[in-house]
């Protein structure tokens, strides 16, 4: 379980939000510089959030009231950035191998070997080639085995398809919900695109100048008898 | 005919020691002025990189108040230590040191400051310690600045001149560098002395333009590859 509660001052707006999510894939969707990123940064600690908690699995990572506040180090969160930041000067298994190594890891079990990681995500092949031999799609899949081979308790993905075609973006997609099935931990997944939006989310946050102002799950709907398209069909009148 | 050796190999390990010096404290200070915000952040910069602009008597001047009998560093050696440092080889080195900070400092920054913050953020993100990120990330990704520094800061630590004299003077076989020993060679009407060792510094110039040069195609050749040019 993920619970956000945060505020923090921004140059042009505060930020502010709240939610609490289980497994599955929540959607931070909302024009860009609303403070989607700011966000994300703040759950994986390299931003500091202003007042309020961030709750992973029962673990408190920051509370500014018991003024807490854990290194990014030591919230094991994984986090794939926007243009997913791969080592230009290693190669595929060297990246993903990188958060294995020195004490990344020390304390913490190792269910998963890189092996299994790069099977997963399907990219044996590849893995002594350096990041700028690959195609986008292949980079944001080295990316994402990057963050899990940490077996991370949640996972960010800031807008992480926004380089690649239509095709390719489909195809990984669908890879993402499946590979969100079998880790079964918090996806957040951030993007300024409703259909992705609407497709992917188990819940969406609406956020817009810092402030969130739509919050809604799919499994609440279902028992309300409204549909999934009908309700994300708001958004489309709120952008 | 001056002795030609003694000056070139003191010239040498003093260049040496001062580069080793500058490329460790130019270093972490470009990476803490880079990794820090902190009040008065650019009145530091602009002190860090002043022997860069002012002549190097004035560093000379500075250095041989600091370093003096009754200056503060001079005394802090002489009581806890009972060095004098003013007229020895060692003030040779430090001279050296102070002036080609700023070309060692300012050369790595700019090199830092190109290799792109969020590679940082995901190794921390990964569970990298700082000092992991910076040994496996950010150096190696700035290491054509690190040695282009590495080499300026060399070459200016040899050519020193206005500094050294004031602090370390000129005395044959034991602070005489080879600069120093070409001023006092021509002053003195050797020609052959002074144009000997003027040969051995010109070659010495060349060969470490050229080498740099060689150097930075190969690693443009090597980035090229690797696609990031």
């Amino acid at each position: 379980m993920l619970k956000v509660e945060v505020s923090k001052r921004l140059p042009d707006f505060p930020l502010e939000v709240s939610l609490s999510w289980g497994t599955g894939i929540i959607v931070i969707f909302g024009p860009s510089g609303a403070g989607k990123t700011t966000l994300l940064d703040c759950i994986a600690g390299l931003q500091k959030p202003d007042r309020g908690t961030i709750e992973l699995g029962g673990r408190v990572l920051y509370s500014s009231e018991r003024k807490i506040n854990l290194p990014p180090q030591r919230r094991r969160i994984g986090y794939v950035l926007q243009n997913y930041a791969l080592f230009p000067h290693m190669t595929v298994k060297q990246n993903v191998m990188y958060g294995l190594g020195g004490r990344c890891k020390q304390g913490r079990g190792y269910r998963l070997t890189v092996l299994d990681v790069l099977e997963m995500l399907q990219i044996v092949h590849l893995q002594d080639r350096y990041p700028c031999q690959l195609s986008g799609g292949e980079q944001q899949r080295v990316s994402l085995a990057r963050a899990l081979v940490t077996e991370p308790d949640a996972l960010l993905l800031d807008e992480p398809w926004c380089s690649l075609d239509e095709e390719t973006r489909h195809v990984v997609q669908e890879e993402l919900v499946a590979l969100q099935r079998q880790w079964d931990i918090p996806f957040v997944l951030v993007t300024h695109d409703r259909q992705e939006a609407e497709r992917l989310g188990g819940a969406i946050l609406y956020l817009r100048h810092g402030k969130q102002e739509l919050y809604m799950r799919r499994d609440s709907l279902t028992r309300s008898g409204t549909s999934w398209r009908q309700e994300t069909a708001r958004l489309q009148n709120l952008t | 005919m001056t002795d030609w050796l003694p000056p070139l190999l003191l010239s040498m390990r003093v260049a040496a020691l001062a580069t080793g010096l500058v490329a460790c404290a130019g270093t972490f200070a470009a990476w803490a002025m880079r990794r820090f915000s902190f009040p008065g952040k650019t009145v530091l910069d602009a002190v860090l990189t002043m022997p860069l602009v002012v002549p190097p008597t004035v560093t000379g001047f500075v250095l041989l108040l600091l370093l003096g009998r009754n200056g503060p560093i001079g005394r802090l050696l002489q009581a806890g230590f009972g060095v004098r440092v003013l007229f020895t080889w060692w003030a040779a080195v430090i001279a050296s040191a102070v002036v080609a900070f700023p070309l060692m400092y300012g050369t790595v920054r700019a090199g830092l400051e190109a290799v792109d913050g969020s590679l940082e953020k995901a190794g921390r993100t990964l569970g990298a310690s700082e000092r992991r990120i910076f040994f496996t990330i950010t150096l190696p990704l700035a290491w054509p600045s690190f040695m282009s520094g590495i080499l300026l800061s060399f070459m200016r630590a040899l050519g020193e001149f206005g500094a050294t004299l004031m602090v370390a003077g000129c005395i044959p076989g034991k602070t005489q560098t080879m600069p120093t020993a070409i001023y006092v060679a021509a002053e003195s009407g050797d020609m052959a002395s002074a144009g000997l060792l003027v040969g051995i510094m010109l070659a010495f110039g060349f060969a470490a333009m050229w080498l740099s040069r060689t150097w930075s195609d190969r690693q443009l050749g090597r980035f090229r590859r690797v696609g990031r040019v």
